[in-house]
Protein backbone atom coordinates (compact mmCIF):
# COMPACT_ATOMS: atom_id res chain seq x y z
CA UNK A 1 0.00 0.00 0.00
CA UNK A 2 1.60 3.65 -1.00
CA UNK A 3 1.72 5.86 1.71
CA UNK A 4 -0.87 8.37 2.25
CA UNK A 5 0.65 11.79 1.67
CA UNK A 6 -1.47 15.12 2.31
CA UNK A 7 0.35 17.97 0.32
CA UNK A 8 -3.10 19.81 -0.14
CA UNK A 9 -3.15 22.58 2.55
CA UNK A 10 -6.72 20.22 3.89
CA UNK A 11 -6.96 21.70 7.34
CA UNK A 12 -7.60 19.43 10.26
CA UNK A 13 -10.61 20.27 12.81
CA UNK A 14 -9.68 20.07 16.30
CA UNK A 15 -11.17 17.78 18.67
CA UNK A 16 -12.27 20.56 20.87
CA UNK A 17 -14.39 22.29 18.21
CA UNK A 18 -16.33 19.02 17.09
CA UNK A 19 -18.62 17.52 20.24
CA UNK A 20 -20.51 14.48 18.79
CA UNK A 21 -23.16 13.37 21.62
CA UNK A 22 -25.22 9.88 21.90
CA UNK A 23 -28.95 10.06 22.10
CA UNK A 24 -31.57 7.29 22.05
CA UNK A 25 -34.18 7.79 19.73
CA UNK A 26 -37.25 5.12 19.99
CA UNK A 27 -34.47 2.36 20.92
CA UNK A 28 -32.36 3.11 17.96
CA UNK A 29 -28.85 4.96 18.39
CA UNK A 30 -28.94 8.99 17.03
CA UNK A 31 -26.89 11.36 17.26
CA UNK A 32 -26.50 15.46 18.22
CA UNK A 33 -23.41 17.73 16.75
CA UNK A 34 -22.00 20.87 17.94
CA UNK A 35 -19.32 22.36 15.62
CA UNK A 36 -17.33 25.08 15.50
CA UNK A 37 -15.48 25.68 12.31
CA UNK A 38 -14.92 29.63 12.82
CA UNK A 39 -11.60 29.21 13.55
CA UNK A 40 -10.21 27.72 10.36
CA UNK A 41 -10.96 30.84 7.15
CA UNK A 42 -13.67 28.50 5.95
CA UNK A 43 -15.76 30.38 3.24
CA UNK A 44 -18.98 30.64 4.39
CA UNK A 45 -20.34 28.59 1.54
CA UNK A 46 -18.24 25.46 2.36
CA UNK A 47 -20.06 22.27 2.90
CA UNK A 48 -20.51 20.48 5.81
CA UNK A 49 -20.78 16.46 5.72
CA UNK A 50 -20.61 14.48 9.20
CA UNK A 51 -20.35 10.24 8.67
CA UNK A 52 -20.62 7.85 11.18
CA UNK A 53 -18.50 4.24 10.45
CA UNK A 54 -17.60 1.16 12.08
CA UNK A 55 -15.69 -1.68 10.70
CA UNK A 56 -16.25 -3.69 9.15
CA UNK A 57 -18.98 -2.61 6.75
CA UNK A 58 -21.06 -0.06 8.33
CA UNK A 59 -21.46 3.71 7.49
CA UNK A 60 -23.55 6.71 6.76
CA UNK A 61 -23.48 10.14 6.07
CA UNK A 62 -25.59 13.37 7.62
CA UNK A 63 -25.59 16.78 4.97
CA UNK A 64 -25.18 19.36 7.77
CA UNK A 65 -25.37 22.73 5.35
CA UNK A 66 -22.63 25.28 4.92
CA UNK A 67 -20.34 26.64 7.17
CA UNK A 68 -22.31 29.33 7.66
CA UNK A 69 -25.55 28.02 7.69
CA UNK A 70 -25.18 24.40 9.89
CA UNK A 71 -28.03 22.60 9.90
CA UNK A 72 -28.02 18.76 10.56
CA UNK A 73 -31.20 16.39 8.94
CA UNK A 74 -33.83 16.10 11.36
CA UNK A 75 -32.95 12.52 11.28
CA UNK A 76 -30.28 11.55 12.47
CA UNK A 77 -30.35 8.23 13.94
CA UNK A 78 -27.59 5.68 13.14
CA UNK A 79 -30.46 3.13 11.38
CA UNK A 80 -27.32 0.93 9.47
CA UNK A 81 -25.87 0.27 12.95
CA UNK A 82 -27.55 -2.53 16.05
CA UNK A 83 -25.79 -0.27 18.74
CA UNK A 84 -24.08 2.82 19.48
CA UNK A 85 -20.74 0.83 20.42
CA UNK A 86 -17.62 1.37 18.83
CA UNK A 87 -18.94 3.93 16.54
CA UNK A 88 -16.74 6.73 15.10
CA UNK A 89 -17.28 10.01 13.14
CA UNK A 90 -15.62 11.97 10.61
CA UNK A 91 -16.59 15.49 10.13
CA UNK A 92 -15.62 17.05 6.15
CA UNK A 93 -15.66 20.65 5.26
CA UNK A 94 -15.53 20.77 1.28
CA UNK A 95 -15.56 23.13 -1.42
CA UNK A 96 -18.78 24.79 -2.90
CA UNK A 97 -16.71 26.36 -5.84
CA UNK A 98 -13.87 22.76 -6.60
CA UNK A 99 -16.38 20.05 -5.89
CA UNK A 100 -15.89 17.50 -3.72
CA UNK A 101 -12.34 18.72 -2.25
CA UNK A 102 -12.01 18.70 1.14
CA UNK A 103 -11.08 22.03 2.67
CA UNK A 104 -11.06 20.65 6.17
CA UNK A 105 -11.50 17.12 8.20
CA UNK A 106 -11.63 15.74 11.75
CA UNK A 107 -11.67 12.20 11.57
CA UNK A 108 -11.92 9.44 14.55
CA UNK A 109 -14.39 11.07 16.55
CA UNK A 110 -15.80 8.91 19.10
CA UNK A 111 -19.71 9.48 20.20
CA UNK A 112 -19.80 10.67 23.93
CA UNK A 113 -22.38 8.43 26.13
CA UNK A 114 -24.45 10.60 28.19
CA UNK A 115 -22.47 12.26 31.41
CA UNK A 116 -19.46 12.28 28.87
CA UNK A 117 -20.77 15.27 27.11
CA UNK A 118 -19.25 18.21 29.43
CA UNK A 119 -15.74 16.62 29.62
CA UNK A 120 -13.84 18.25 27.33
CA UNK A 121 -11.42 15.37 28.50
CA UNK A 122 -10.62 12.77 25.86
CA UNK A 123 -9.80 9.48 27.31
CA UNK A 124 -6.37 8.10 25.45
CA UNK A 125 -8.13 4.18 25.50
CA UNK A 126 -11.32 3.06 26.09
CA UNK A 127 -12.52 -0.46 26.34
CA UNK A 128 -14.82 -1.90 23.36
CA UNK A 129 -16.44 -5.44 23.24
CA UNK A 130 -15.81 -7.02 20.17
CA UNK A 131 -15.90 -10.59 18.94
CA UNK A 132 -12.39 -11.51 19.29
CA UNK A 133 -12.82 -15.44 19.64
CA UNK A 134 -10.65 -17.06 21.61
CA UNK A 135 -8.88 -13.73 23.05
CA UNK A 136 -9.66 -12.27 25.91
CA UNK A 137 -8.73 -8.84 24.30
CA UNK A 138 -6.73 -6.82 21.67
CA UNK A 139 -5.46 -3.46 20.88
CA UNK A 140 -6.71 -2.85 17.39
CA UNK A 141 -5.23 -0.69 15.12
CA UNK A 142 -7.89 -0.69 12.10
CA UNK A 143 -9.54 2.81 12.61
CA UNK A 144 -8.57 5.98 12.55
CA UNK A 145 -7.00 5.68 16.32
CA UNK A 146 -6.36 2.47 18.69
CA UNK A 147 -9.03 0.62 20.17
CA UNK A 148 -8.51 -1.50 23.39
CA UNK A 149 -11.13 -4.45 22.54
CA UNK A 150 -12.50 -6.67 25.33
CA UNK A 151 -13.71 -10.12 23.87
CA UNK A 152 -17.49 -9.78 23.93
CA UNK A 153 -18.62 -13.04 25.62
CA UNK A 154 -17.04 -12.01 28.63
CA UNK A 155 -19.75 -11.50 30.98
CA UNK A 156 -19.59 -7.96 32.75
CA UNK A 157 -16.82 -6.85 30.46
CA UNK A 158 -16.98 -3.03 31.95
CA UNK A 159 -16.32 -4.70 35.36
CA UNK A 160 -13.62 -7.52 33.95
CA UNK A 161 -11.57 -4.77 32.19
CA UNK A 162 -11.32 -2.88 35.65
CA UNK A 163 -10.71 -5.90 38.15
CA UNK A 164 -7.36 -5.34 39.45
CA UNK A 165 -5.69 -8.85 38.02
CA UNK A 166 -6.67 -7.46 34.73
CA UNK A 167 -5.30 -4.01 34.88
CA UNK A 168 -2.00 -5.59 36.09
CA UNK A 169 -1.39 -8.00 33.38
CA UNK A 170 -2.98 -5.76 30.31
CA UNK A 171 -2.60 -2.65 30.57
CA UNK A 172 1.63 -2.51 30.67
CA UNK A 173 1.35 -4.72 27.56
CA UNK A 174 -1.40 -2.64 25.99
CA UNK A 175 0.57 0.49 26.60
CA UNK A 176 4.33 -1.29 25.05
CA UNK A 177 2.08 -2.11 22.13
CA UNK A 178 0.46 0.87 21.23
CA UNK A 179 3.87 3.16 21.95
CA UNK A 180 5.81 0.07 19.68
CA UNK A 181 3.49 0.98 16.90
CA UNK A 182 3.37 4.79 17.35
CA UNK A 183 7.47 5.19 17.62
CA UNK A 184 8.94 1.85 15.46
CA UNK A 185 6.29 1.07 13.44
CA UNK A 186 5.39 4.69 12.32
CA UNK A 187 8.36 6.14 13.58
CA UNK A 188 6.57 9.17 14.93
CA UNK A 189 8.52 11.70 17.33
CA UNK A 190 5.72 14.74 17.81
CA UNK A 191 4.07 14.61 20.88
CA UNK A 192 2.37 18.26 20.20
CA UNK A 193 -0.09 17.24 17.69
CA UNK A 194 -3.29 16.89 20.57
CA UNK A 195 -5.40 15.40 17.20
CA UNK A 196 -2.68 12.90 16.60
CA UNK A 197 -3.23 10.11 18.56
CA UNK A 198 0.09 8.83 18.27
CA UNK A 199 1.36 12.58 19.71
CA UNK A 200 -0.72 12.53 22.80
CA UNK A 201 0.61 8.60 23.30
CA UNK A 202 3.97 10.56 23.11
CA UNK A 203 2.93 13.28 25.51
CA UNK A 204 1.55 11.11 28.16
CA UNK A 205 4.15 8.64 28.45
CA UNK A 206 6.65 11.56 28.74
CA UNK A 207 4.57 13.01 31.36
CA UNK A 208 5.11 9.80 33.75
CA UNK A 209 7.63 10.04 36.19
CA UNK A 210 11.17 9.18 34.98
CA UNK A 211 10.69 9.02 31.29
CA UNK A 212 12.28 12.13 29.27
CA UNK A 213 11.71 13.38 25.75
CA UNK A 214 10.73 10.84 23.11
CA UNK A 215 13.58 9.12 20.71
CA UNK A 216 14.00 11.39 17.43
CA UNK A 217 13.56 10.20 14.10
CA UNK A 218 17.08 9.17 13.57
CA UNK A 219 17.87 7.56 16.21
CA UNK A 220 18.22 3.82 16.25
CA UNK A 221 15.42 1.07 17.00
CA UNK A 222 17.34 -0.28 20.23
CA UNK A 223 17.17 3.75 21.49
CA UNK A 224 13.51 3.57 21.01
CA UNK A 225 13.04 0.21 22.54
CA UNK A 226 15.05 1.33 25.58
CA UNK A 227 12.89 4.30 25.92
CA UNK A 228 9.83 2.19 25.32
CA UNK A 229 11.08 -0.15 28.08
CA UNK A 230 11.68 2.44 30.74
CA UNK A 231 8.17 4.06 29.67
CA UNK A 232 6.21 0.79 30.55
CA UNK A 233 8.47 -0.32 33.70
CA UNK A 234 7.07 3.53 34.77
CA UNK A 235 3.70 2.84 33.66
CA UNK A 236 3.51 -0.27 35.65
CA UNK A 237 4.99 1.65 38.71
CA UNK A 238 2.57 4.46 38.29
CA UNK A 239 -0.27 2.23 38.26
CA UNK A 240 1.55 -0.19 41.11
CA UNK A 241 0.96 -3.20 38.70
CA UNK A 242 2.64 -5.76 40.34
CA UNK A 243 1.30 -4.82 43.86
CA UNK A 244 -2.17 -5.02 42.62
CA UNK A 245 -1.60 -8.65 40.87
CA UNK A 246 -0.14 -9.74 44.18
CA UNK A 247 -3.16 -8.22 46.41
CA UNK A 248 -5.55 -9.66 43.65
CA UNK A 249 -3.95 -13.11 43.98
CA UNK A 250 -3.82 -13.19 47.88
CA UNK A 251 -7.34 -12.27 48.31
CA UNK A 252 -8.57 -15.29 46.07
CA UNK A 253 -6.45 -17.19 48.32
CA UNK A 254 -7.89 -15.51 51.14
CA UNK A 255 -11.51 -16.74 49.67
CA UNK A 256 -10.23 -19.85 48.96
CA UNK B 1 -31.91 -29.05 8.68
CA UNK B 2 -32.10 -25.88 10.62
CA UNK B 3 -29.35 -23.37 10.83
CA UNK B 4 -27.33 -23.82 13.81
CA UNK B 5 -23.83 -22.59 15.24
CA UNK B 6 -20.88 -24.35 15.81
CA UNK B 7 -19.91 -24.93 19.29
CA UNK B 8 -16.19 -24.53 20.77
CA UNK B 9 -16.13 -28.44 20.64
CA UNK B 10 -17.30 -28.06 16.83
CA UNK B 11 -15.05 -25.14 15.63
CA UNK B 12 -12.48 -27.25 17.40
CA UNK B 13 -13.55 -30.47 15.35
CA UNK B 14 -13.83 -28.64 12.40
CA UNK B 15 -10.76 -26.31 12.44
CA UNK B 16 -8.59 -29.83 13.28
CA UNK B 17 -10.54 -31.50 10.28
CA UNK B 18 -9.65 -28.39 8.05
CA UNK B 19 -5.96 -29.11 8.99
CA UNK B 20 -5.31 -32.26 8.51
CA UNK B 21 -7.18 -32.07 4.90
CA UNK B 22 -4.26 -29.74 3.92
CA UNK B 23 -2.23 -33.43 3.77
CA UNK B 24 -4.78 -35.60 3.07
CA UNK B 25 -7.39 -34.35 0.57
CA UNK B 26 -9.22 -37.20 0.40
CA UNK B 27 -10.50 -36.82 4.06
CA UNK B 28 -14.44 -36.55 4.14
CA UNK B 29 -15.92 -33.78 6.07
CA UNK B 30 -17.33 -34.08 9.47
CA UNK B 31 -20.97 -33.45 8.59
CA UNK B 32 -22.10 -35.84 11.30
CA UNK B 33 -21.37 -32.48 13.76
CA UNK B 34 -23.46 -30.10 12.18
CA UNK B 35 -26.26 -31.14 14.12
CA UNK B 36 -24.62 -33.09 17.22
CA UNK B 37 -25.91 -30.91 20.36
CA UNK B 38 -21.85 -31.65 22.09
CA UNK B 39 -20.81 -29.90 18.56
CA UNK B 40 -23.51 -27.44 16.88
CA UNK B 41 -26.83 -25.41 18.64
CA UNK B 42 -29.55 -24.48 17.10
CA UNK B 43 -30.50 -21.19 16.46
CA UNK B 44 -34.01 -19.96 17.79
CA UNK B 45 -36.36 -19.17 14.52
CA UNK B 46 -34.66 -20.60 11.57
CA UNK B 47 -35.59 -21.35 8.67
CA UNK B 48 -34.55 -25.06 6.90
CA UNK B 49 -31.58 -25.17 4.86
CA UNK B 50 -31.10 -27.63 2.05
CA UNK B 51 -27.83 -28.29 0.29
CA UNK B 52 -27.31 -26.17 -2.70
CA UNK B 53 -25.22 -24.71 -4.98
CA UNK B 54 -24.23 -20.73 -5.56
CA UNK B 55 -23.12 -20.37 -9.07
CA UNK B 56 -21.50 -17.18 -8.17
CA UNK B 57 -20.82 -15.25 -4.81
CA UNK B 58 -23.60 -12.74 -5.57
CA UNK B 59 -25.92 -15.87 -5.68
CA UNK B 60 -24.46 -17.49 -2.18
CA UNK B 61 -25.04 -13.55 -0.49
CA UNK B 62 -28.38 -13.02 -1.81
CA UNK B 63 -29.21 -16.50 -0.17
CA UNK B 64 -27.33 -15.92 3.00
CA UNK B 65 -28.85 -12.53 2.88
CA UNK B 66 -32.70 -14.09 3.04
CA UNK B 67 -31.88 -17.04 5.54
CA UNK B 68 -30.33 -14.49 7.78
CA UNK B 69 -32.03 -11.55 8.14
CA UNK B 70 -34.52 -12.60 11.15
CA UNK B 71 -31.19 -13.47 13.32
CA UNK B 72 -29.56 -9.89 14.83
CA UNK B 73 -25.71 -8.98 14.11
CA UNK B 74 -25.02 -12.71 12.53
CA UNK B 75 -21.62 -10.97 11.40
CA UNK B 76 -20.00 -11.01 14.65
CA UNK B 77 -21.36 -14.78 15.15
CA UNK B 78 -18.20 -17.27 14.32
CA UNK B 79 -19.86 -20.01 15.60
CA UNK B 80 -22.61 -19.64 12.61
CA UNK B 81 -20.37 -18.95 9.81
CA UNK B 82 -18.27 -22.24 10.61
CA UNK B 83 -21.13 -24.10 10.49
CA UNK B 84 -22.78 -22.51 7.27
CA UNK B 85 -19.13 -23.45 5.47
CA UNK B 86 -19.62 -27.00 6.90
CA UNK B 87 -23.09 -27.28 5.72
CA UNK B 88 -21.85 -26.07 2.26
CA UNK B 89 -18.67 -27.46 2.19
CA UNK B 90 -19.36 -28.74 -1.32
CA UNK B 91 -19.47 -25.31 -2.61
CA UNK B 92 -16.69 -23.74 -0.46
CA UNK B 93 -14.22 -26.35 -1.10
CA UNK B 94 -15.55 -28.15 -4.10
CA UNK B 95 -13.38 -31.72 -5.08
CA UNK B 96 -11.54 -31.47 -7.94
CA UNK B 97 -11.05 -33.39 -11.10
CA UNK B 98 -8.78 -35.98 -8.74
CA UNK B 99 -11.36 -36.09 -5.66
CA UNK B 100 -8.95 -33.85 -3.74
CA UNK B 101 -10.23 -31.19 -2.01
CA UNK B 102 -8.01 -27.80 -1.06
CA UNK B 103 -9.30 -25.88 1.65
CA UNK B 104 -6.61 -23.14 1.95
CA UNK B 105 -6.31 -21.06 4.80
CA UNK B 106 -8.35 -21.12 7.90
CA UNK B 107 -10.25 -18.12 7.54
CA UNK B 108 -11.80 -19.10 4.55
CA UNK B 109 -13.88 -20.99 6.64
CA UNK B 110 -13.94 -19.99 10.03
CA UNK B 111 -13.97 -16.21 10.21
CA UNK B 112 -11.77 -14.19 11.78
CA UNK B 113 -14.62 -12.10 12.56
CA UNK B 114 -12.13 -9.54 14.93
CA UNK B 115 -10.20 -9.37 12.92
CA UNK B 116 -11.31 -6.12 10.07
CA UNK B 117 -9.47 -6.79 7.26
CA UNK B 118 -9.68 -10.82 7.58
CA UNK B 119 -13.13 -10.55 8.12
CA UNK B 120 -13.35 -10.86 4.40
CA UNK B 121 -11.30 -13.61 3.69
CA UNK B 122 -14.31 -16.14 4.90
CA UNK B 123 -16.21 -17.37 1.89
CA UNK B 124 -19.78 -16.49 2.91
CA UNK B 125 -19.27 -13.83 5.07
CA UNK B 126 -17.21 -11.93 3.06
CA UNK B 127 -20.34 -11.96 -0.05
CA UNK B 128 -22.64 -11.29 2.37
CA UNK B 129 -21.39 -8.30 4.06
CA UNK B 130 -20.59 -6.85 0.58
CA UNK B 131 -24.34 -7.65 -0.58
CA UNK B 132 -25.62 -6.04 2.68
CA UNK B 133 -23.74 -3.04 2.24
CA UNK B 134 -24.50 -2.55 -1.47
CA UNK B 135 -28.63 -3.97 -0.97
CA UNK B 136 -30.24 -1.55 -2.94
CA UNK B 137 -28.25 -2.14 -5.91
CA UNK B 138 -25.70 -4.65 -5.67
CA UNK B 139 -25.21 -5.52 -9.40
CA UNK B 140 -22.94 -2.15 -8.71
CA UNK B 141 -20.54 -4.68 -6.41
CA UNK B 142 -20.61 -7.35 -9.04
CA UNK B 143 -16.74 -7.10 -9.69
CA UNK B 144 -16.60 -8.60 -5.74
CA UNK B 145 -19.29 -10.81 -6.60
CA UNK B 146 -19.38 -12.44 -9.66
CA UNK B 147 -16.97 -14.94 -8.65
CA UNK B 148 -17.07 -18.70 -7.81
CA UNK B 149 -17.71 -18.81 -4.40
CA UNK B 150 -14.62 -20.89 -3.72
CA UNK B 151 -12.36 -18.36 -5.74
CA UNK B 152 -13.04 -14.75 -4.68
CA UNK B 153 -9.50 -13.68 -6.60
CA UNK B 154 -7.28 -10.98 -6.46
CA UNK B 155 -10.15 -7.80 -6.40
CA UNK B 156 -11.64 -8.79 -3.90
CA UNK B 157 -8.30 -9.30 -1.63
CA UNK B 158 -7.90 -5.87 -2.97
CA UNK B 159 -10.76 -4.12 -2.22
CA UNK B 160 -12.69 -5.85 -0.12
CA UNK B 161 -10.01 -5.41 3.00
CA UNK B 162 -10.05 -2.20 2.82
CA UNK B 163 -13.27 -0.50 4.99
CA UNK B 164 -12.76 3.01 3.58
CA UNK B 165 -13.04 1.51 -0.10
CA UNK B 166 -15.37 -1.13 0.54
CA UNK B 167 -18.13 0.88 2.25
CA UNK B 168 -17.54 3.58 -0.65
CA UNK B 169 -20.85 3.09 -3.09
CA UNK B 170 -18.92 4.94 -5.72
CA UNK B 171 -15.92 3.55 -5.43
CA UNK B 172 -16.67 -0.23 -5.68
CA UNK B 173 -19.11 0.91 -8.45
CA UNK B 174 -15.91 2.53 -10.50
CA UNK B 175 -14.21 -0.53 -9.89
CA UNK B 176 -17.43 -2.53 -11.40
CA UNK B 177 -17.42 -0.19 -14.40
CA UNK B 178 -13.72 -0.87 -15.27
CA UNK B 179 -13.52 -4.53 -14.05
CA UNK B 180 -16.56 -6.93 -14.73
CA UNK B 181 -17.79 -7.66 -18.36
CA UNK B 182 -21.39 -7.72 -18.25
CA UNK B 183 -21.35 -9.54 -21.74
CA UNK B 184 -19.21 -12.59 -20.65
CA UNK B 185 -20.53 -11.81 -16.81
CA UNK B 186 -16.62 -12.34 -15.35
CA UNK B 187 -13.53 -9.93 -15.07
CA UNK B 188 -12.07 -8.31 -18.14
CA UNK B 189 -8.83 -9.60 -18.69
CA UNK B 190 -5.96 -8.34 -16.51
CA UNK B 191 -8.31 -6.67 -13.77
CA UNK B 192 -5.97 -8.88 -11.34
CA UNK B 193 -3.07 -7.48 -12.43
CA UNK B 194 -0.17 -5.75 -10.55
CA UNK B 195 0.81 -3.80 -13.02
CA UNK B 196 -1.07 -0.16 -14.27
CA UNK B 197 -4.76 -0.11 -14.30
CA UNK B 198 -4.95 -3.32 -11.79
CA UNK B 199 -6.81 -3.71 -9.14
CA UNK B 200 -4.00 -2.85 -6.84
CA UNK B 201 -3.42 -0.03 -8.72
CA UNK B 202 -6.95 1.39 -8.13
CA UNK B 203 -6.61 0.45 -4.54
CA UNK B 204 -3.46 2.36 -3.97
CA UNK B 205 -4.46 5.84 -5.73
CA UNK B 206 -8.01 5.82 -4.94
CA UNK B 207 -6.53 5.84 -1.15
CA UNK B 208 -4.25 8.95 -2.24
CA UNK B 209 -7.14 10.43 -3.41
CA UNK B 210 -8.87 10.09 -0.37
CA UNK B 211 -6.57 12.86 1.45
CA UNK B 212 -7.78 15.72 -1.56
CA UNK B 213 -11.27 14.74 -2.16
CA UNK B 214 -14.35 13.34 -0.68
CA UNK B 215 -15.03 10.39 -2.43
CA UNK B 216 -17.73 9.17 -0.03
CA UNK B 217 -19.87 12.05 -1.55
CA UNK B 218 -19.24 10.97 -5.53
CA UNK B 219 -20.65 9.25 -8.34
CA UNK B 220 -18.35 6.56 -10.00
CA UNK B 221 -18.65 8.54 -12.55
CA UNK B 222 -17.38 11.37 -11.15
CA UNK B 223 -14.41 9.18 -9.52
CA UNK B 224 -13.26 7.29 -12.55
CA UNK B 225 -12.78 11.18 -13.69
CA UNK B 226 -10.40 11.46 -11.07
CA UNK B 227 -8.18 8.24 -12.08
CA UNK B 228 -5.20 8.35 -14.33
CA UNK B 229 -4.38 7.34 -17.85
CA UNK B 230 -3.32 3.98 -17.07
CA UNK B 231 -7.03 2.81 -16.46
CA UNK B 232 -7.80 3.90 -19.92
CA UNK B 233 -7.30 -0.31 -21.45
CA UNK B 234 -10.44 -0.66 -18.95
CA UNK B 235 -12.49 2.52 -19.65
CA UNK B 236 -12.42 1.91 -23.35
CA UNK B 237 -13.98 -0.99 -22.80
CA UNK B 238 -16.40 -0.28 -20.27
CA UNK B 239 -17.41 2.41 -22.76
Amino acid sequence: MIKRINHTGRRRILREHVDIAFRDEGGKPAFDAKLDLNAYGLPDSARVFVEAYRAPASWMRFDFGTKSKLLGPKDRRLHDFDSAVGVRFRVKVTSAHESHKILAEADGIPLALPGEGEEKVVPLLKPEPAPLGDLVFKVSFDGPEPTFQINDRIPNWQEAALEPIFVAITYPAVFREILVRAVIIENHTDSEDRDDWKSRWLRFAKLISGVGDAPGEDDSDDDKRRWIDDAVDAFARKIRACEKFEEARSGEKGTK
Amino acid sequence: MKLHYLTEAGLECFERYLVALRNEPLLSAPREILEDLEFATPLEGSVELHEMAFPSRMEAARFLHSVLAPISDPERNKGLWAWLSLFFFDAVCPIDGNGHRKPGELPRHVPEVGNYQRYYRHLLLGPYLIHRFFSKNPDAALSLLWQPVHKPGDIVGQLAARQELVTNFGAIEAATRLYYDPATKRERRGAQSKERGGARRLADILNQLDVTWDLYGMQATEIDALLPKEFDKFRSKAA
